[in-house]
């Protein structure tokens, strides 16, 4: 076997060297344009899919060379089971991917930690490992391609999604990481058999593949429905060729999420205040308020806000930025981990110049800062300015090397959106308040600032969908569009208009109960493809980012199950679909046992189910013989008669 | 020697009932891609020793028989056990005692003759450095050079090195001369001879090369479209092959499909040739009756009497070869 593996490092070798040789020097380049270890989100996700396509190349390559007929029976044909021959092709790869994916860059860390001023967190050493781990679930994924017998294989791709996911906290996104790899190693070597031209056998292999195939068909059919219902509905509309200009605002009946969804801040405005309401004076009041509405100023706050927070020793993993640049000194300072400070680096000579915790810069080792001066937990930072926690906002003034805690929010309370600025007026929101502040204010450095207005949200801040604020006359008008999650029914879509006076007083105004523009087996679309994954999917989801908002809880699926027609119609497709399945298996030949198997896996799968044995078997091992052939009958063969070997 | 062969329904009663278990064994043996039917009922047994030469036209089945031996094709129906052993179930003790020599001489490349050899050797306990040098010495091959730098003759003679050097029991040869030159293919073919034969070595032998064939093989298995034609001595099969030369042309008359056991019609220096299997003792009578006078016999090469055999479904009433049939 360690022959094997020496073979093929061998075969590998100075293709590896030259690749890990070129890994080496772009990341030095790289090192020298931006900071290696805080990195943008679009660079490091970049970087991942290029160590992503290394490991697929190498997969797709080295085993789908190897299947080639004449190689296949030499690698095969050995005193050797096909799992150790096997487990020596891919230790080979992985190894291969570890020199070129992993050893660089712990080389550059460990350059950059002991050879440069540049801080090196413990977290940035696993980094190299975590992006082996992606480059080796790909590579597992193009062994499992290359050695498939369907074509369907590449589907079970799916799975290397879950890397990219990015939602467990620290060093804990290993364990979906080994998880995925795990998996993807179990199906590349039930692939690799002697007979390639047989398809997985095994009931365990079957379900490994067939779950994975499946959930990405579930996937695929979900957006067929959902493309095919948007270009039959604006076809409907408007005729062939009417889609590109089809306006779905216009579609939309007022009155539904989905028509609010599209209109611009101010016709969204416009909408809350027109809901109907028997009460003449309040009416009156909607009229004068849609009046002022046209010369007010209008801002819409980012939509979700900050929904993660960052962990201490997570990997650089994050979607926030976590440094600060000094325009007039041309210092970067990037947040640090295990100090808990930002380290400052010159950008012009890449000198260290010092530490910035919550007293200011400290110039001189790490040590010289107070711990008291530390950040209490990972901040993010608007990337010149500010810098903020979860009910913090500090405001960073490099003139007089100072960092001034400007607002801090009550206990309990998680910050959501930092800051927001229209032209006369600034807001934050946290996940219970919207808070207004006076730009003057925030302009006299140092000073810590109040709200000069608190307007508590109608519903839980992962319920909100858009947050728009209008400054009027006499205060402020707010919306808020409430259902993020009403299209499966599971909340309440309503849009909720309050009007704030600059005192601080605050009413609603307007309470309109949002319809949805799709009807429901449009919206369930899901469900009723197959119950079975849309569950599974929103039970993944919820365990997977158990910090995401967006998240729907297990009680909100229990209480709101979909309606009773998407029920009916998803038991409808999941009998189709076994009845299908059925008939498909006896069609292809298979044994009484795995027919009832597949047809049960169809009932509970759904549509997918269907499509993934379509996907997984073949019809050519039924053995129904061929016809006679037509046309110029040979000479009749001559009996060898007498001879034992001759026709009977 | 025994023999066995049928394409009706496998019974054990056809088999052996004593001597030595079989090298191999296949009863009803069917394998089918898609529509195509590779192999149809194939039922043989080779017994243990000896060169047994497979031959048959293209897509007769031979390359589906040695893959399906070899386990990296299933059967659709049927059984196949090769030592013993189920070949889909061969395991790696038993692989070992199985030899393989490919016509495409598959080797990894990127080797050294060295390092593929210590490779090989480190995979099979009964290897035998002494045969491998022998037989590499014919090739005069460089332990530093790389296997991609070996000329088509010397990756075959490597091959066929590597195959003996590790013991087997049953060596597979599927086709190792083709493309060789006539040195290369003297050298692969000596050492097949003299280093290879064995008494408890069995060597299972694929070529379209009839002088080979008569040269080494021991045993005969004629293959077409995927069925078992005949399993004999090459003598026995070249004895019921015979050629009778007329004195000119067979008369435009007379009907061809009428001459029993016809295989082939060839013109040579104005006179036809005719090549028939188990001919009468009074063929020429036969021919005389039927409007062909003055047939007499003539020696017919072995070369010549397979390919007649096997292209006897290319005759035309006319004469003409017509395009081979296919499933």
């Amino acid at each position: 076997m360690r022959a094997l593996i020496a073979s093929e490092l061998i075969r590998y070798r100075p293709l590896a060297v030259g690749v890990a040789l070129a890994h080496l020097v772009v990341l030095r380049l790289a090192a020298t344009l931006s900071p290696l270890f805080a990195p943008d989100l679009a660079k490091l996700g970049l970087a991942l899919l290029v160590y992503a396509a290394l490991g697929l190349a190498l997969g797709l390559f080295q085993l789908g060379s190897a299947r080639r007929p004449g190689q296949w029976t030499f690698l095969i044909h050995r005193p050797l089971s096909p799992g150790r021959i096997f487990g020596a092709l891919t230790a080979a790869g992985l190894l291969l991917l570890a020199g070129v994916v992993a050893l660089p860059l712990l080389a550059m860390t460990l350059w950059f930690d002991l050879a440069t001023p540049q801080w090196v967190d413990g977290r940035h050493y696993p980094l190299g490992l975590y992006a082996w781990g992606i480059a080796a679930g790909c590579y597992l994924l193009g062994a499992f391609v290359a050695l498939a017998r369907s074509r369907a294989a590449f589907l079970a791709g799916v799975l290397v999604l879950f890397f990219l996911t990015r939602e467990a906290p620290g060093l804990s996104v290993f364990v979906p990481l080994l998880l995925v790899l795990a998996w993807l190693g179990l199906l590349a070597r039930a692939a690799f058999k002697p007979d390639l031209g047989t398809p997985l056998s095994r009931p365990g292999a079957v379900v490994a593949s067939a779950l994975p195939i499946g959930y990405a068909l579930f996937r695929g059919c979900a957006a067929a429905v959902l493309v095919a219902s948007s270009l039959g509905t604006s076809v409907a509309e408007k005729g062939i060729g009417g889609f590109s200009s089809f306006a779905w605002n216009d579609y939309f009946p007022a009155g539904t999420k989905d028509h609010v969804d599209y209109l611009d801040e101010r016709s969204a405005l416009e909408h809350g205040l027109a809901a109907a309401d028997a009460d003449p004076a309040l009416a009156e009041r909607r009229r004068h308020l849609r009046a002022q509405l046209p010369l007010a100023s209008v801002l819409e706050l980012p939509p979700r806000g900050i929904e993660r927070w960052a962990e201490r020793h997570q990997l650089m993993l994050g979607d926030g930025r976590h440094d600060l640049y000094d325009d007039e000194t041309g210092v970067r300072w990037s947040f640090q981990h295990a100090p808990m400070l930002f380290q400052g680096l010159d950008g012009r000579t890449g000198e260290a110049v010092g530490w910035l915790g919550l007293a200011g810069p400290v110039p001189g080792p790490v040590a010289s800062v107070p711990a008291g001066q530390r950040f209490p937990e990972v901040p993010y930072t608007d990337g010149e300015r500010l810098v903020f926690t979860r009910n913090k906002i500090w405001q960073v003034d490099f003139t007089r090397a100072a960092v001034d805690l400007r607002f801090e929010l009550p206990p309990g309370e998680t910050l959501r959106t930092p800051v927001a600025a229209a032209e006369t007026f600034v807001v934050a929101a946290s996940d219970r308040t919207l808070y207004f502040f006076e730009p003057r204010d925030l302009k006299r450095p140092g000073v810590r600032v109040e709200p000069s207005v608190r307007v508590a949200l109608p519903a839980e801040a992962r319920h909100i969908a858009r947050t728009l604020v209008a400054e009027l006359v006499d205060g402020y008008l707010v919306t808020f569009v409430l259902g993020r999650q009403s299209e499966q029914d599971r909340h309440r879509a309503e849009q909720v208009v309050v009007e704030v006076g600059f005192d601080g007083r605050h009413e609603v105004v307007a309470r309109r109960p949002l319809g949805q523009g799709f009807p429901a087996w449009h919206r369930h679309r899901g469900f009723w493809l197959s119950p079975f994954f849309q569950t599974a999917h929103d039970l993944a989801w919820t365990a997977i980012a158990p910090r995401r908002d967006a998240r729907v809880t297990l009680g909100e699926m229990a209480a709101n199950p979909p309606p009773s027609g998407v029920l009916a119609l998803a038991g409808l497709v999941a009998l189709v679909s076994a009845a299908g399945t059925g008939w498909a298996a006896k069609r292809r030949g298979l044994a009484p046992r795995q027919r009832l198997a597949w047809t049960a896996g169809a009932l509970l799968l759904g549509l997918p189910g269907l499509l993934a044995f379509l996907a997984l078997t073949a019809k050519d091992e039924a053995l129904d013989l061929p016809a006679p052939e037509k046309g110029r009958r040979p000479l009749a063969m001559p009996r060898l008669a007498g001879e034992q070997g001759g026709r009977a | 020697m025994t023999l066995i062969a049928t394409r009706t329904a496998p019974s054990p009663a056809l088999l052996p009932a004593a001597g030595p278990e079989p090298v191999i064994e296949t009863i009803g043996l069917t394998k089918r891609f898609g529509p195509k039917l590779a192999l149809n009922q194939l039922t043989l047994a080779v017994p243990r020793g000896g060169i047994h030469a497979v031959v048959g036209s293209n897509g007769a089945g031979k390359s589906t028989l040695f893959r399906l031996l070899l386990g990296v094709a299933t059967p659709s129906l049927g059984q196949c056990r090769v030592l013993g052993v189920d070949s889909g179930r061969l395991d790696p003790a038993t692989r070992g005692r199985i030899g393989l020599v490919t016509e495409e001489h598959t080797l990894p490349g990127w080797m050294t003759v060295a390092r593929l050899a210590a490779m090989q050797r480190s995979l099979y306990p009964s290897w035998s450095e002494a045969t491998f040098r022998e037989v590499a010495g014919h090739f005069h091959l460089h332990s530093g050079q790389k296997v991609s730098q070996l000329s088509r003759g010397e990756r075959a003679g490597f091959t066929v090195a590597l195959a003996l050097a590790q013991g087997p029991e049953l060596l597979i040869l599927d086709e190792p001369t083709l493309g060789l030159d006539v040195v290369a293919k003297q050298a692969v073919l000596e050492s097949l001879l003299f280093a290879g034969r064995r008494e408890d070595r069995t060597l299972l032998y694929c070529s379209h090369q009839m002088d080979e064939i008569e040269r080494l093989a021991d045993g005969l298995i004629v293959l077409e479209r995927g069925e078992l034609v005949s399993h004999s001595t090459p003598e026995s099969f070249w004895g019921r092959i015979g050629c009778w030369v007329v004195a000119g042309l067979v008369p435009p008359e007379v009907v061809v499909e009428a001459i029993p056991g016809l295989l082939q019609r060839r013109v040579v220096d104005g006179r036809e040739q005719l090549v028939v299997l188990d001919p009468d003792p009074d063929f020429g009578r036969c021919l005389e009756r039927l409007g062909v006078p003055g047939a007499t016999p003539l020696p017919i090469g072995f070369d010549r009497a397979v390919n007649a055999f096997l292209t006897r479904n290319h005759l035309s009433p006319d004469g003409a070869v017509a395009a081979p049939r296919s499933h």
